[in-house]
């Protein structure tokens, strides 16, 4: 069983088609990328993944589990976690702070725990603390825990969100561009963790980014989106064979590479 | 471990235990020995009252981050219900009717939180201000016409039981609450929800529910420091608990900093304080109110301290500045 299903999706938005009949599959320990032109509609897909939108048509499953209905934040509890294409940190928490609100849906103590610090509030902190600078050791910025998010460099926000993310244990991570922004030595780095984030924490990954040659070497499969639907599926040297690939990136568009992000 | 647990709450938080004790024994034995006079202690516990609110105020606004218009409601709400109990409880030994009658007070308080906070944050946009704004005007106009509330006359003849002890009891009971609840996972999770309600929510934080916790829990100690002023006033009149008293709550928090839980206090004690020194000149009041608003808004926005605290770490590293210029200086 494949541990993520989409079948037929579809999302209009007034009309507009923004996914439209989408499926594909997602194995355990696996790294896709999902590329595609500016308004394909790649974060739209994630939206409709983390249930921030109810699809018009079409079902999700996770290992099985349809994710019809469910309100967006018990998604981490089905195994998804997201990073965004605009950052999107708690900018006025401290940095291992942003961490730990990732671990939030495991949490176990009670309000009354809390308030009156009982041992399970200690107990549980204490690994909390433990966990997220593990995360954070992980990624280089164990040196940066105790600093206001807002006050992290660019490429270090883009970390952290992925830290956040990974905090709440996910089956499969969603990245949105997490690349955007950065330089290629940045960058480089960035493809780095994630391979290091697929091994250490076992987690399959989903990965959005338009730039094509950029997903080439790290993904073992790739998802080619236009205009809201799938263009192609395979492995990267296939779909960059692809002469409707070849078309959608090389056509009236020009090139994708020159749009930001 | 249970161990090594207990020694860390005594490393952590003996000084605290031990300043709020001081503070106490300061206070209360000048009351004692007669230096402070009886208006001297009036202002006191008015003050306590105060911080209470604005304590309140600040974890729906600075913390939740939803602006509440309407906390002098929940005041009245907690007010009325417990001078109301007490009134008609004349048996009971006085302590402990007023102990039930201030737990009826906040009970009671945290009812009408949760009833408004439901609607109000199911909904999606910022409703809670033109809500909770609409609430305290129907709250007042209701004591006004209810059988049971005095009316317009006010309610009369409740037992005058608070004293600096139950006020101070209650202002570090209300500190100790917020504290150890903002520094815990719900209290990271309550700041998420202000910082970025989307991205709260895709971690995992079931949004709406710790809005409306906090928001009920808000409401709670705001019908606390009613149920306090109810005793110490004697007398109730629904005209008190008007808009005007929760805008004065909101300028005191905004004034402040929103967030600052040693703003919410330090705001507390001044904008009580001098209002009251300056009663000699009660016409330029509003006017000096409101200058000093304006300076507020150009030079410091986000208020006295912002989101800051006064914690040991920053009193040990100003410290250390100092000392560090002085022997630069030297
Ligand atoms: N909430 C929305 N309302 C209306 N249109 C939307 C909404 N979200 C996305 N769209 C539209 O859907 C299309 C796909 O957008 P998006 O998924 O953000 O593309 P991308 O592949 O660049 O991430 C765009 O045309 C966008 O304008
Ligand atoms: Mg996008």
């Amino acid at each position: 069983m494949a541990l993520l299903e989409v079948k037929n999706l579809s999302i209009f938005f007034q009309g507009l088609k923004a996914v439209h009949d989408v499926s594909f599959e997602i194995a355990e320990g696996e790294i896709v990328g999902m590329i595609g032109p500016n308004g394909a509609g790649k974060t739209t897909i994630f939206n409709l993944l983390t249930n921030v939108y109810e699809p018009t048509e079409g079902e999700i499953f996770v290992e099985g589990k349809s994710t019809l209905g469910q309100p967006a934040y018990k998604m981490v509890d089905m195994g998804l976690a997201r990073t965004f294409q605009n950052i999107r940190l708690f900018k006025d928490m401290s940095v291992i702070d942003n961490v730990k609100v990732g671990f939030h849906h495991k949490g176990r103590y009670s309000i009354a725990e809390a308030v009156f610090r009982l041992p399970p509030y200690w107990r549980e902190e204490q690994l909390y603390e433990e966990r997220a600078e593990e995360i954070l050791d992980i990624f280089g910025m164990g040196d940066m825990a105790n600093l206001p998010a807002r006050n992290l460099p660019y490429g270090a926000q883009r970390k952290l969100e992925i830290c956040r993310a990974i905090a709440s244990g996910p089956k499969l991570l969603l990245l949105d561009e997490p690349a955007c922004g950065m330089n290629a030595s940045e960058t480089q780095e960035l493809m780095d963790t994630i391979r290091l984030v697929k091994d250490r924490f076992h987690t399959s990954v989903l990965l959005i980014e338009h730039d094509m040659n950029l997903v080439m070497g790290i993904c073992e499969r790739l998802i080619v989106l236009n205009y809201g639907q799938v263009l192609a599926q395979g492995d990267p040297e296939e779909v960059r064979n692809n002469p409707e690939v070849i078309r959608a990136y090389l056509g009236s568009e020009g090139d994708p590479n020159a749009l930001g992000c | 471990m249970d161990k090594a647990i207990r020694k860390n709450i005594l490393k952590k938080y003996s000084l605290n235990i031990v300043l709020l004790l001081l503070g106490f024994i300061l206070i209360q034995s000048l009351i004692v020995t007669g230096v402070l006079n009886s208006y001297a202690k009036q202002m006191i516990i008015l003050v306590f009252i105060n911080m209470i609110l604005t304590l309140s105020l600040n974890m729906a606004t600075g913390f939740l981050g939803e602006l509440c218009l309407g906390h002098a409601g929940f005041m009245a709400i907690g007010a009325y219900t417990a001078a109301i109990f007490t009134k008609n409880m004349p048996m009971l030994p006085p302590g402990l009717a007023f102990f039930i009658g201030i737990l009826l007070g906040m009970i009671m308080s945290g009812v009408f939180g949760f009833l408004i906070g439901v609607p109000a944050f199911r909904l999606e946009g910022d409703y809670l201000a033109i809500i909770t704004l609409a609430f305290g005007q129907i709250i007042s106009i209701f004591i006004r016409s209810l059988p049971f509330t005095g009316g317009a006359l006010g309610l009369s003849g409740i037992k005058r039981m608070t004293n600096f002890p139950w006020v101070y009891g209650a202002f570090v009971f209300t500190l100790v609450f917020i504290i150890c609840l903002m520094f815990s996972g719900h209290g990271r999770a309550i700041l998420s929800v202000r910082e970025d309600s989307i991205a709260a929510s895709s971690s995992g934080v079931n949004v709406v529910k710790y809005k409306v916790i906090t928001f009920v829990f808000s409401a709670m100690l705001a019908g606390l420091a009613g149920a306090l002023y109810a005793h110490f006033q004697g007398n109730l009149v629904p005209t008190k608990f008007d808009y005007n008293y929760s805008i004065d709550i909101m300028v005191m928090v905004v004034f402040g900093g929103m967030g600052s839980m040693t703003g919410s206090i330090l705001a507390a004690i001044i904008l009580t304080l001098v209002p009251a020194l300056l009663q000699g000149l009660a016409q330029y009041r509003m006017l000096l109110y409101a200058l000093m608003l304006i300076l507020m808004m150009i030079f410091r926005p986000d208020g006295v301290f912002g989101r800051k605290e006064l914690t040991y770490d920053w009193i040990r590293q100003t410290y250390r500045k100092i000392r560090g210029r002085w022997k630069e200086d030297a």
